[in-house]
């Protein structure tokens, strides 16, 4: 929001501009930016073109010698539109255009240049232009730039996003209140007139009382459009908004000065009576941006008695617009329900100034003040004759707001004691009205639609106070030890522990791509749609991890030898999960195992027994017979697997193997055993002897295992298979698997006839349940 | 005297230089031989010798053999050892086989580094759910309906399984951290003192400087009597500690944000520049950091506490700001990319 000091000076006396813009950044919003638009064009300044020659070694270049007064500057100019004697802008050496440009002294193809003859483009006067600017005659030559476009103003731009709850703040007057208050200065405003009775009326019908808490209305006549005012046109252009005819420039002044938007409808364009209802069914109205717009039966409308003239508080119709022929109009001041304002603005897509304020719900007080300002500028500018009396549709009154404040609760709510005089003067300042002694009471200005609370009033009390005076206090609570939760903590650890491993954490989007999805195996059906997407890539919650991991693997593939990734993060399928998964990339299938061990020690580390056990119904992007889920008992905590390899080809992964695991952690939280319980060290010698079987190589090493041990119990402890192989001088179908076999008696040292014994009864069943012959070592 | 100096030198020298046991010998003898030795010469000497002289001569002498001769012997079971008499080079400037290395993410890192502050402040760290509801986003943080305030949002919305929502069970990617607010206030009484960091969503066109997605760290404490005075004490703490810093200045201006009533932006002195202004600062010399404020009685009354009963303070800062600041990082789309060359720096 643009703010211009010379019209705030209007109210309240500002000095320095850049110490009230830092009154108002600690007391109400930021000042983002003090622009002081005399200094906007240092150093440019108004030339006259002199002679003009062509450049002896450049066809579109010229020569030209420009008097700027002091002296003559000798300039290089490639613009086909300059002209001797011209009144042109010169930056001269030293200056910095807008667009940041500094000017050098240089030499162009070996002609030397002095400086630089602008174009509206080139001094931010407009986004595009061609050639040079041109002045008019009557330009003073020497005289700076900035002069000539009489610019003497400073601007203040205003954070306004967060003054969102300040309606009475987008316009000068609330500003101008916040500086006086926080400057203990003066606020002086407008003198407003009394308005001579007439007997016209001009009828007004409010229909829906709720949208349209009070409509003024006033006919003004005898008006002739022209061009407002020079000042009037300069303080516009301070505030951002461009000036257009002397009607629509009241309006749009006294909007930026009360904060109170108007309109003014060509008298001769509408019927007899104003009548302010909601839309009706298939009702469309042309705005007067020339648009069609079509209405729907929760929108209000301005209308005659026969059609909308206007969308209420959104935008004016193009019939009823005022025109150069315009003799009378309908001033319109009225205040609209914020919330449907919000809602007509946003379905139309139409945020214009006045929406912006209304829809920040404006005082209905405060119509009145805004319609006698108007009044008196339309008869002193345009000489306008009042045609009726004020109409003034008023159904729901504002109420006045009366709140008490306790003093002592004040002190404890911020930690501070400010005096009840001081307490008193802030809030007189900011134009509140108090009575009451001890528990005072305060009654706040109409203007004020943002206070309804006792903290409301702690807050305006405290920013003129000043934040910076309240002294820190440490905390005085319980002394309570804090406890981690579980999952946070868990995950945090499985961090450390991956990243111990050799695996970097990534992060991805939440968000996945109907491409990407079904690219790494995901049937799109399952995934959550966003409703608003950024773009296409975002159009899908993930349901897993993998999406995002393959993507990351596909990116660094081409650098990065070795790829082991990790990644933990939200997950949102029927419920909102929260996944850690991990993938390893490698030349062969044996990557498997690798993140299988991977796997194997995280959960030792994490103190979780978990089981692997074939998985069943492999999801599309897993390989089948090559993947596994991971559990605890008939509890599912996750799954790994190899890549299906048409999912590495969809995704342009070449010549590289992945491995993937995915568990879920409020599953791990819950398998994890709590707390670790030491084991005696054993007090005899265990033995060891090592053991080899040849057999048919689809049995599953798991499977002979376990039988070993079963036959083995209580005394063999440990299996431990050391050797895998298969090849000559091996059967094609046969595997030799070779396992340390560790024995051991809590109560005794073992004697070798012992071990001897149950060894050769392992020998004897395995070697008959699977076919298997014995190699011994 | 300065003889004796001279010669354990030269032996120490010498004895160094040898490479095989004979050489070690030779040294022996040429410096402590029972007839020629260099020293032993000298220390033949000294019956000769003052009283005085001999007091000063005659330990430093004996001192020297004595240096000399653990030199001849530790070289000689130096010379013994097997590890030397394969006689090969060993080359200690080769680099060492390093185990494959991991990284966390820096916003790992950093996440961890104010938790630590807080925890050990006595807060407790909760994530909750990115994917929540308007109700916890926006309505019971006392956002009124479709108001101008959520604008700045620019929240996701999120499809219903279900028809004809009500308004506040609409689903959105959580908009702030704020959305745990009343969460966790539902599901404890004060005192609270509370941190929430996790990941947000906004709906927002990326570049170097913008993310739809980033991390905030929420906080927030509830009970009796909790003033403005504690939030400044408290925030300053965190940054003093954050920072690593003795002090830290800090100012507060106001800010709105329905959730807290009075609200404030806190900034706190830039401490490149040292407030003087710089391009990190945007020439003010201030970097706004913390948004916060006093927790509006509404936010109590939507989380079912008694009316009046608590106050209590609540605060966000940006996680990926903080990430930025820290490791000097210009472009905030690397968190999200994935790419190795930019994860494995931290």
């Amino acid at each position: 929001m643009k703010i211009s000091v010379n019209w705030l000076k209007d109210y309240v006396k500002i000095s320095d501009p850049y110490k009230s813009a830092e009154s108002l950044t600690m007391a109400i919003a930021e000042v983002e930016d003090v622009v002081d638009l005399s200094k906007k064009f240092d150093g440019i300044i108004i030339g006259e073109v002199k002679e003009k020659k062509k450049h002896p070694n450049a066809d579109r270049l010229n020569l030209a010698k420009v008097n700027v007064g002091k002296e003559i500057l000798d300039i290089v100019c490639g613009a086909s539109n300059l002209a001797v004697n011209q009144k042109i802008v010169v930056a001269t050496i030293g200056t910095k255009l807008p667009n940041g440009l500094v000017i050098k002294p240089v030499a162009i193809r070996g002609e030397k240049s002095f400086g630089m003859i602008c174009s509206e483009e080139e001094l931010g006067l407009a986004k595009k232009s061609e050639g040079i600017m041109v002045l008019d005659k009557g330009a003073k030559v020497g005289e700076e730039f900035s002069k000539y476009l009489n610019l003497d103003d400073v601007i203040f731009n205003i954070d306004n996003k967060s003054l969102t709850h300040r309606s009475d703040l987008f316009c000068h007057i609330g500003i101008a209140r916040e500086i006086a208050a926080a400057e203990s200065k003066k606020i002086s405003l407008p003198k407003l007139p009394k308005i001579k009775k007439v007997a016209n009326k001009f009828s007004v019908e409010v229909k829906d009382k709720k949208l349209c808490p009070r409509y003024e209305a006033i006919k003004l006549d005898n008006i002739k459009i022209e061009e407002s005012p020079l000042w009037m046109q300069a303080r516009l252009n301070s505030a951002g908004m461009r000036p257009i005819n002397n009607i629509v420039d009241i309006t749009n002044y006294v909007m930026l000065e009360f904060g109170q938007p108007l309109h003014a409808f060509d008298a001769d364009k509408i019927g007899s009576k104003i009548i302010v209802r909601k839309a009706k069914k298939q009702e469309n109205i042309k705005t007067i941006d020339a648009k069609i717009r079509q209405l729907s039966e929760e929108m209000l409308v301005i209308a005659d008695s026969k059609k909308p003239v206007a969308i209420a508080g959104v935008m004016g119709g193009f019939d009823s617009e005022v025109s150069k022929d315009t003799k009378s109009i309908i001033l319109e001041s009225a205040n609209f329900y914020a919330y449907s304002i919000r809602q007509t603005a946003r379905k139309l897509g139409l945020h214009s100034e006045a929406a912006t304020r209304y829809e920040k719900n404006i005082a209905p007080e405060l119509t009145n003040y805004a319609l006698l300002r108007a009044v008196q500028l339309f008869q002193e500018i345009c000489k306008a004759k009042v045609g009726s009396i004020v109409t003034d549709i008023y159904s729901a009154r504002q109420k006045t707001i009366k709140i008490k404040l306790d003093p002592e609760k004040f002190a404890e709510f911020l930690g501070e004691k400010i005096s009840l005089t001081k307490i008193k003067s802030i809030l007189k300042s900011l134009e509140f009205k108090i009575s009451g002694s001890k528990n005072i009471i305060v009654e706040v200005p109409y203007f004020r639609t943002d206070i309804n609370y006792e903290e409301d009033l702690y807050e305006e009390i405290a920013r003129i106070y000043g934040y910076d005076n309240i002294k820190p206090q440490s905390l005085i609570q319980k002394l309570e030890p804090v406890s981690s939760l579980a999952d946070l903590k868990l995950g945090n650890s499985a961090r450390d522990i991956l990243a111990g491993f050799g695996f970097s954490e990534s992060y991805n989007y939440s968000f996945v791509s109907q491409n990407l999805l079904q690219k790494s195996g995901f049937n799109v059906t399952e995934n959550i749609k966003v409703l608003n997407p950024q773009s296409k890539d975002l159009q899908y919650l993930r349901t897993s991890l993998l999406p995002g991991l393959l993507d990351n693997v596909r990116l660094n593939s081409k650098r990065f030898e070795s790829i082991k990734i990790f990644e933990i993060g939200h997950v949102y399928q029927d419920s909102e999960k929260k996944y850690l998964s991990g993938i390893i990339c490698g030349k062969k299938e044996k990557i498997f195992y690798n993140l299988k061990g991977v796997l194997e020690g995280l959960l030792i580390k994490l103190n979780i027994a978990c089981q692997f056990v074939l998985l069943e119904n492999t999801p599309k992007y897993l390989t089948s017979g090559k993947s596994i889920e991971i559990k605890q008992g008939s509890k599912i905590i996750g799954k790994m697997g190899l890549i299906n390899q048409s999912n590495l080809d969809q995704m342009g992964i070449k010549k590289i193997k992945v491995a993937f695991f995915e568990l879920d952690i409020n599953e791990l939280v819950s398998a994890s055993k709590k707390e670790k319980k030491f084991q005696q060290i054993p007090k005899f010698p265990a033995i060891t002897q090592d053991l080899a079987f040849v057999l048919d190589k689809t049995i599953p090493a798991a499977t002979l295992e376990k039988e070993i041990l079963k036959i083995g119990q209580p005394l063999l402890i440990k299996a431990k298979l050391f050797d895998v192989y298969t090849g000559k001088p091996l059967l094609p179908n046969e595997r030799n698997l070779a396992y340390h076999l560790i024995y051991q008696d809590p109560n005794k040292t073992l004697q070798d006839q012992e071990v001897q014994t149950i060894q050769q009864k392992i020998i004897n069943q395995i070697s008959q349940k699977f076919q298997a012959k014995i190699r011994t070592h | 005297m300065q003889d004796l100096q001279q010669l354990k030198q030269q032996a120490l020298n010498e004895i160094r230089n040898a490479n095989s046991t004979s050489t070690v010998e030779q040294i022996r003898i040429k410096f402590l031989g029972r007839k020629s030795g260099l020293v032993t010469k000298i220390i033949q000497t000294l019956p000769s010798l003052s009283v005085d002289q001999k007091k000063r001569l005659g330990p430093l002498a004996n001192q020297v053999k004595h240096n000399i001769n653990q030199a001849l012997n530790n070289k000689i079971i130096a010379l013994k050892s097997p590890d030397h008499q394969t006689g090969e080079f060993f080359d200690t400037t080769l680099p060492g086989i390093r185990p494959e290395i991991g990284h966390l993410h820096p916003i790992t890192l950093v996440s961890r580094e104010v938790e630590e502050i807080f925890k050990s402040m006595g807060f407790q760290v909760h994530e909750g759910n990115e994917l929540t509801d308007l109700h916890y986003n926006f309505l019971a943080l006392n956002f009124p309906k479709d108001h101008p305030a959520m604008d700045s949002y620019d929240t996701f919305f999120i499809e219903n399984k279900e028809k004809d929502i009500k308004l506040e069970n609409k689903r959105v990617m959580r908009a702030h951290t704020s959305n745990m607010q009343v969460k966790i206030m539902e599901s404890k009484k004060p005192p609270l003192r509370v941190i929430v960091p996790g990941r947000c969503f906004r709906n927002e066109s990326t570049d170097a400087s913008h993310e739809h997605t980033f991390y905030q760290c929420e906080g927030f404490i509830v009970d009796e009597k909790i003033s403005v005075a504690n939030l400044i004490y408290t925030l300053k703490e965190f940054l003093k500690a954050y920072f690593k810093k003795d002090e830290v200045k800090v100012r507060l201006r106001p800010g709105y944000f329905p959730f807290v009533e009075p609200g404030f932006e806190l900034d706190f002195e830039c401490m490149i520049c040292g407030g003087k202004g710089c391009p990190v600062c945007k020439q003010t010399g201030w970097v706004e950091l913390i948004p916060c404020g006093m927790i509006q009685q509404n936010v109590f009354k939507s989380a079912g506490y008694p009316k009046n009963k608590y106050t209590g303070f609540a605060f966000g800062m940006g996680l990926t700001r903080l990430a930025m600041m820290k490791y000097g990082i210009t472009d905030i789309r690397l968190f999200m990319s994935g790419d190795l060359r930019f994860n494995n720096q931290f």
